[in-house]
């Protein structure tokens, strides 16, 4: 075949360069660079300087390629004779390493990028992973106080107090909630951005929770002399398969946030069905209120760092992820200047057939007067905590109570001593709940290894509670708890007629 | 006077020619342009009343040191192994690749450094050099930190 000419990696330009005894330059065809006969070699270039050494290495024949020299790239070959004489040849081919050299700046460009972006990708990892931790482990502190603050809060109101002291009490129970709500949320929004959602789709009463949603809002905006008004269009359904506590979450988020950014004296939730496909009902929840929102609290949900957003947009930012993961769609819309609508759709599956609905738990304790006391062990390190459990205990009169921090002694106890009820906080000493409740198992007396014990715990996310259940645990108070809340769980656990 | 040769070598992208062009032309361009091949630059210091020709050969940047054209390296009387302490991918190999200098080129004296340190926070220099140790030195071509040093100490070591 005949080589094609006009391609110029085929036409290499060679130049030969003929060297004397002494390292001077003998004679030059000048092909490619201009020597100087005579001139010594290695200063010519510093390549040539340390071509000495090579011959130090006994080589008589070298190859070196793709050397630059005076903005060229020559294959060079260099030849010794046993006379110290010898010989270069310089190839140029600059125009082959030139394309060569493209492409790895292309290749090298994009391998750097990645390599950077990796990097960059742990870091936020890891930083989004203390971030989580830390959230955790503040949780967990947070709780504990809260949980104290709540609990006596709630029974002192149910004591006898002057109205000073009781309008203090309330107010001290009132913040203590919205702190609670507070903690929920950050958790709550942390967990989403985590991606770690969970829908529990069970079927509920819709009517049911607007009309209790209804009440409570009313009560509460009726306080600061506002209206709460609620429109139920009729097509609505009476009972809806989904995600009741994440559903009622969203409509009081949405309260919320419009009585956040509230500048007149109405609320209002409008609730209507779009329409119903396949077994879905499209529900439409409108929310208007007097005054406009800040104009970037419709993208806040788009900040990826929980710490960027701010405690306002936390709501609006929680129900923007659950609207999210429902499929569903949220707006916010500008009317006249001076009011905002915000705006939800979301599809939600209904039953087809009847459906019963679990009876509703009741919120207040009920108030028993036992005639022989419960022996309750409580397992807690933490003096706040414990404190409060024993304190809510002790306050209705119908339990004998007896706390342990150290796990040596809590078991030397369930072997030796009988209980009716055994309450454990998440760890004592290092030790996992989950871990000693096995202990204790294995270490009471047959009669303390029948007694229901109970977790008070601020791990209670669905995994959490599958964990403490298959341990051993009748049940899981989440911390920070009232007083109603640990009771209505102990007296659910507790076989009542033994008492009474 | 002598001359001696001394090869760069390090992973692409770590600035090895920047820091060529810093000691020789005492030039930084934030321009990154990959090297093919080599390019071979001079410069003589003075060491203890010696006067040293550094004939400095600048290779092409590789993840593994034994891709590199050995031709290049023979008759080396001193490597510099650069490295991006942001980038650890360019010094994880570090050890492995000093071993292999040494096994084939003799026990000729080896400078790790740990370029670019004007990308660091200001302040964290002293503990990158704690959590670095295996690094000679903490260089930054860009501003000139350390380099002189480097090829001073390089120098030392090949006359002593």
């Amino acid at each position: 075949m005949i080589p094609d000419k006009s391609n110029k990696d085929f036409i290499v330009k060679v130049q030969f360069i003929a060297i004397d005894d002494q390292g001077r330059i003998k004679k030059s065809d000048q092909n490619l660079i201009k020597f100087t006969e005579g001139t010594q070699i290695v200063d010519v270039h510093p390549f040539f300087e340390s071509l000495i050494t090579y011959f130090d290495h006994k080589s008589d024949h070298i190859k070196l390629d793709c050397v630059n020299m005076f903005d060229h790239s020559y294959d060079i070959e260099v030849i010794t004779h046993k006379d110290n004489t010898g010989v270069i040849i310089l190839r140029d081919r600059t125009d082959f390493y030139d394309r060569i050299q493209k492409i790895a700046q292309k290749r090298n460009e994009s391998l750097i990028f990645n390599e950077v972006l990796e990097l960059k990708n742990n870091m936020l990892h890891e930083k989004e992973a203390f971030k989580t931790k830390f959230i955790q482990n503040f949780a967990h502190e947070v709780r504990s106080p809260l949980t104290l603050i709540s609990a006596f809060s709630s029974l002192l109101l149910k004591g006898e107090l002057n109205l000073d002291q009781t309008k203090l009490v309330e107010a001290v129970n009132e913040q203590s909630d919205k702190l609670r709500k507070l903690m929920d949320d950050i958790i709550e929004l942390s967990q989403l951005k985590k991606g770690k959602p969970e829908i529990i789709n069970t079927p509920f009463s819709f009517l049911e929770l607007i009309e209790s949603i209804h009440l409570n809002f009313s009560s509460k905006i009726s306080i600061s002399s506002n209206i709460f008004e609620m429109s139920v269009s009729q097509d609505v359904p009476e009972f809806l398969i989904g995600d009741k506590r994440r559903i009622e979450q969203i409509i009081s988020n949405l309260i919320e946030n419009a009585l956040l950014y509230n500048s007149g004296n109405k609320i209002k939730l409008e609730i209507s069905e779009n329409n119903r496909r396949a077994g879905k009902s499209s529900l439409r929840f409108v929310v208007h209120h007097q005054g406009l929102v800040p104009e970037d609290l419709e993208n806040r949900h788009l900040v990826k760092d929980i710490e960027k957003i701010e405690p306002e947009g936390l709501s609006f930012s929680i129900v923007r992820e659950l609207v999210d993961l429902m499929d569903g769609s949220i707006s916010i819309k500008k009317i006249d200047n001076n009011s905002t609508q915000q705006i939800i759709n979301i599809r939600v599956s209904f039953p087809l057939h009847n459906v019963e609905i679990p009876v509703k738990e009741t919120k207040t304790a009920q108030q028993y007067n036992f005639t022989d006391k419960v022996r309750v062990l409580i397992a807690d390190q933490n003096s706040t905590t414990q404190f409060t459990a024993l304190k809510v205990l002790v306050s209705t009169g119908n339990f004998d109570t007896v706390v342990y921090k150290d796990p040596k002694e809590l078991l030397e106890a369930v072997e030796k001593h009988e209980y009716d009820l055994i309450l454990i906080s998440s760890s004592i000493s290092q030790i996992d709940a989950v871990e000693l409740i096995g202990i204790i198992k294995e270490f009471a007396n047959d009669k303390n290894k029948s007694i229901p014990i109970i977790a008070l715990t601020v791990r209670t996310s669905k995994e959490d509670i599958a964990t403490y259940r298959k341990a051993g645990f009748k049940d899981v108070v989440k911390k920070p708890y009232t007083d109603d809340e640990l009771l209505n769980t102990i007296y659910k656990r507790l076989n009542l007629k033994k008492f009474l | 006077m002598t001359s001696k040769k001394i090869v760069i070598v390090g992973s692409f992208g770590v600035g090895k020619t920047s820091l060529i062009r810093r000691f020789v032309d005492e030039t930084f361009s934030e321009d990154y342009k990959v090297t093919i091949g080599v390019h071979i630059l001079k410069k003589t210091v003075e060491i203890q009343e010696n006067i040293v020709n550094l004939i400095i050969w600048d290779t092409e940047g590789t993840d593994d040191i034994e891709e590199i054209r050995k031709a290049y390296l023979l008759g080396t009387h001193g490597f510099i192994y650069v490295t991006d302490i942001t980038r650890p991918k360019t010094y994880e190999n570090l050890a492995a690749h000093k071993t292999y200098l040494n096994e084939q080129f003799g026990n000729v004296p080896i400078i790790a450094v740990g370029n670019k340190t004007d990308l660091l926070a200001k302040g964290s220099i002293a503990q990158m050099k704690e959590d670095m140790d295996f690094l000679d030195l903490l260089i930054s071509a860009k501003e000139g930190n350390n380099v002189q040093r480097l090829f001073e100490r390089m120098a030392k070591m090949l006359i002593a």
